[in-house]
């Protein structure tokens, strides 16, 4: 129980980082785009927190494979074509088509079969 | 956007390319992902006796850093994939990384693989081709 805490708290943090990345990516276009470039945004706060938090996710990740078989922990990583889109809807506004959400779905399905196998 | 006129012969060697850096982006994820797993089987379990901070700290050494330069590296090499082929066809593709996992963890690390696990496997892949037929319809 305790692996699939770690494991799960890995692919959330994945997804929290992506959305925070696509955050520094509008605020520095919001900024004016050609802004900086590369090195500059490498700085930007959300830009920076995203790597950062990315890091840690790695983190959990290791601890999560330690405990548990690869053949398990992997295909979980396909949450994240779930809570990047939800979270990309939440917070960006934008539009999940039906193919998304029943792909979407579906994955859900695959994850729960391979969380009890 | 401007683009250039359709050259039959640019547009093939763009596609080759983007399929090489593709097939090295799924050799050096997946290798990165059994690297880190053979690294931290050589430490044990996480949690199970022993001392958490020392455990961490144990988790810095060259065989984990070196797979996490892999799984960096497959990233980069996933970036470059995008500057050459449509996603549409690359993000179905990289689903392979999924098989090759099991594979390896199969062949490498004799886990017991389930037909639950592998039908699991099947349908997440499903879903995956599902999302993307969003992006041919476009």
């Amino acid at each position: 129980m305790i692996s699939l805490v770690f494991l799960v708290t890995s692919i959330v943090l994945v997804a929290v980082s992506q959305l925070m990345l696509k955050q520094g990516v509008v605020v520095r276009e919001r900024k004016g785009a050609a802004a900086g470039g590369m090195l500059k945004m490498l700085f930007e706060p959300w830009v920076f927190g995203g790597l950062a938090l990315n890091g840690v996710a790695a983190g959990f990740w290791l601890i999560a494979i330690s405990r548990l078989e690869l053949s398990y922990a992997f295909p979980f990583l396909s949450l994240n074509y779930i809570l990047i889109p939800l979270g990309a809807s939440y917070f960006f506004k934008e539009n999940i088509s039906r193919y998304r959400m029943i792909g979407i779905g579906v994955i859900c399905l695959g994850v729960i079969m391979i969380a009890f196998s | 956007m401007v683009t250039a006129p359709p050259d039959a012969a640019q547009s093939r060697k763009r596609f080759l390319t983007g399929l090489l850096f593709l097939a090295a982006n799924l050799v050096v994820s997946v290798a990165a992902q059994f690297v880190l797993k053979a690294a931290m089987a050589r430490l044990g379990k996480f949690g199970e006796g022993g001392d958490a901070l020392a455990y961490l700290i144990s988790m810095i050494n060259p065989m984990v850093i070196g797979g996490l330069a892999l799984y960096a590296s497959g990233t980069v090499l996933w970036l470059l994939t995008l500057t050459k082929l449509e996603l549409s066809f690359a993000y179905p593709v990289a689903t392979v990384q999924y098989l090759l996992v099991f594979i390896g963890a199969w062949l490498i690390f004799d886990e017991s693989i389930s037909w639950l696990r592998v039908l699991g496997l099947a349908v997440i892949t499903g879903g995956v081709l599902i999302i993307s037929m969003d992006h041919w319809k476009k």
